[in-house]
C-alpha cells in the first residue's frame, strides 16, 4: 500500500528528496534488530494503539529520532485508525529538520537496482521486473555465476534444455502483496522444456532464440503455482561462446491458492546487466 | 567410358557452376537474423516497465539503517526509515 501509494507518487517522491532511504521488512515487532527496535519504542506512530504494519521513521544526519507518522496512506479515510497523510507529514518533518519546504524541480535521477561489472566476460548477473495487474512493478537483482550461463552458450543447432536450469529466475515470478504464507514459500518445482536455437548473425554477433514452456510448483499440490510460456533473445559476439547479453519474457498466470484458486495474470521482462 | 582429362573438364565444369550457385543459398548471409528475434525483442520492450512506473527509484535507496547511517552523516542529510512488521519482504524491491 505504501510502496504502490505515496512512496510511487511523483509529488511525494519529490518531497522526499532530501532524505536518505532504507528499509526493515519483519514479522513482527519481536523480530526488530535493537537499534530499530529502540527508535520504533520511541515512535509516536509505533505507540499509537491503532498501528497497524508499515511506519515512516524520521531521523536527522545522526540518526536521532525526529518524527514519526504511519506508512498506510489515510487517502478517502479519515486520518487516524493507523493511517497518515504524507502530504502533511512530510513537511512536519522538514520544519523538525530546518529543511527548506521547496525543493528544486528536478527530482533525483531514477536509479534502478544494479550490478557491476565481474571481469568474467559474461553479464554479472540480470534484472528482472515483475508486474501483475494493478501492481508497482517488484525489480529483482540476480548475480549469476559462469556455470549457470553456460546452459546458455551459442547452440550451432537447436538443442532442448530443462527449464529448471533457469530457476534462479523461475523462482521470482510471483506476485507482490500475496499472504506471508504464500511469499515466504518459494517455487521448488520447476518444469518445462525449452528449446535453444541459433537465430541467425550480423555484424553485431550471433543471436539464439530460447522458447518454451515453464510450470513452476511449490511442495504440496494444494499451495500456489505457475504456468506460462519463456521467450528470450541472447546474443553473442562474433567468435565467442560467451552470452553476451540476454532480453527475456515470461508470461503466465499465478493460480494464487487461498481457500479458493485465483488465477493472477503475470509478466516478467529480464534484462542482462550490466551492459 | 574411363575418364580423360578433357571429358574431365566437360563434366567438371558444369558442376562446379551448380555448387557455385547453391553454396551462397544455404550458408546464411552475415546480415540474415531470423525475423523472430525481433518479435521477441519487440515483447520484451513492451513488458518493461516505463519510468513513470519506476517512481519509487527516484528515492535515495540504500540497503540498511547502517549503511543510511554512514552516508547520511558523510552527506548531511536526514534519514527515511521504512518499517514494515507484517512480512519478511523487502520494500525496495518490492517483493512484500
Amino acid at each position: 500500500m505504501a510502496r504502490g501509494g505515496p512512496l510511487s507518487d511523483p509529488a511525494i517522491v519529490r518531497s522526499l528528496q532530501p532524505f536518505v532511504v532504507t528499509a526493515w521488512n519483519g514479522d513482527g515487532e519481536a523480530g526488530m534488530p535493537a537499534e530499530i527496535k529502540e527508535l520504533f519504542d520511541r515512535s509516536e506512530a509505533g505507540k499509537d494503539p491503532k498501528r497497524l504494519n508499515v511506519f515512516m521513521l524520521m531521523l536527522d544526519q545522526e540518526g536521532r529520532l525526529v518524527h514519526s507518522f504511519h506508512g498506510l496512506p489515510s487517502g478517502r479515510r479519515a486520518v487516524g485508525e493507523g493511517r497518515s497523510d504524507y502530504s502533511r507529514e512530510i513537511p512536519k518533518a522538514l520544519a523538525k529538520l530546518n529543511l527548506p519546504l521547496d525543493l528544486p524541480k528536478e527530482g533525483r535521477p531514477l536509479v534502478l537496482p544494479d550490478l557491476k561489472k565481474n571481469g568474467a566476460g559474461l553479464p554479472a548477473g540480470v534484472r528482472m521486473f515483475i508486474q501483475s495487474p494493478s501492481k508497482m512493478p517488484v525489480v529483482e537483482l540476480l548475480a549469476m555465476k559462469p556455470e549457470e550461463w553456460a546452459p546458455l552458450n551459442p547452440p550451432d543447432k537447436p538443442r532442448d534444455m530443462d527449464a529448471a536450469l533457469l530457476r534462479k529466475w523461475l523462482v521470482q515470478v510471483y506476485p507482490p502483496a500475496i499472504r506471508s504464507v504464500d511469499a515466504n514459500q518459494p517455487f521448488t518445482r520447476f518444469n518445462g522444456k525449452l528449446t535453444l536455437e541459433p537465430a541467425g548473425a550480423d555484424k553485431e554477433g550471433r543471436y539464439a532464440l530460447l522458447r518454451g514452456e515453464v510450470q513452476m510448483g511449490k511442495p504440496e499440490e494444494n499451495q500456489s503455482s505457475f504456468e506460462g510460456k519463456l521467450q528470450a533473445v541472447l546474443t553473442y559476439d562474433l567468435g565467442s561462446s560467451k552470452v553476451k547479453s540476454v532480453r527475456a519474457v515470461i508470461e503466465g498466470e499465478y493460480l494464487y491458492r487461498q481457500r479458493n484458486l485465483q488465477r493472477m495474470p503475470m509478466v516478467a521482462a529480464i534484462e542482462s546487466r550490466p551492459e | 567410358m574411363l575418364p580423360t582429362k578433357s571429358n574431365i573438364a566437360s563434366y567438371m565444369l558444369p558442376l562446379l557452376a551448380i555448387l557455385g550457385t547453391i553454396g551462397p543459398l544455404t550458408a546464411r548471409e552475415p546480415n540474415s537474423v531470423n525475423d523472430q528475434v525481433a518479435k521477441v525483442l519487440d515483447r520484451f520492450q513492451a513488458a518493461r516497465p516505463q519510468a513513470k512506473e519506476l517512481a519509487i527509484y527516484r528515492l535515495d535507496w540504500v540497503p540498511t539503517l547502517q549503511d543510511a547511517k554512514v552516508k547520511a552523516a558523510n552527506e548531511k542529510r536526514p534519514i527515511l526509515l521504512v518499517v514494515v512488521t507484517n512480512s519478511y519482504g523487502n520494500m525496495r524491491s518490492g517483493h512484500c
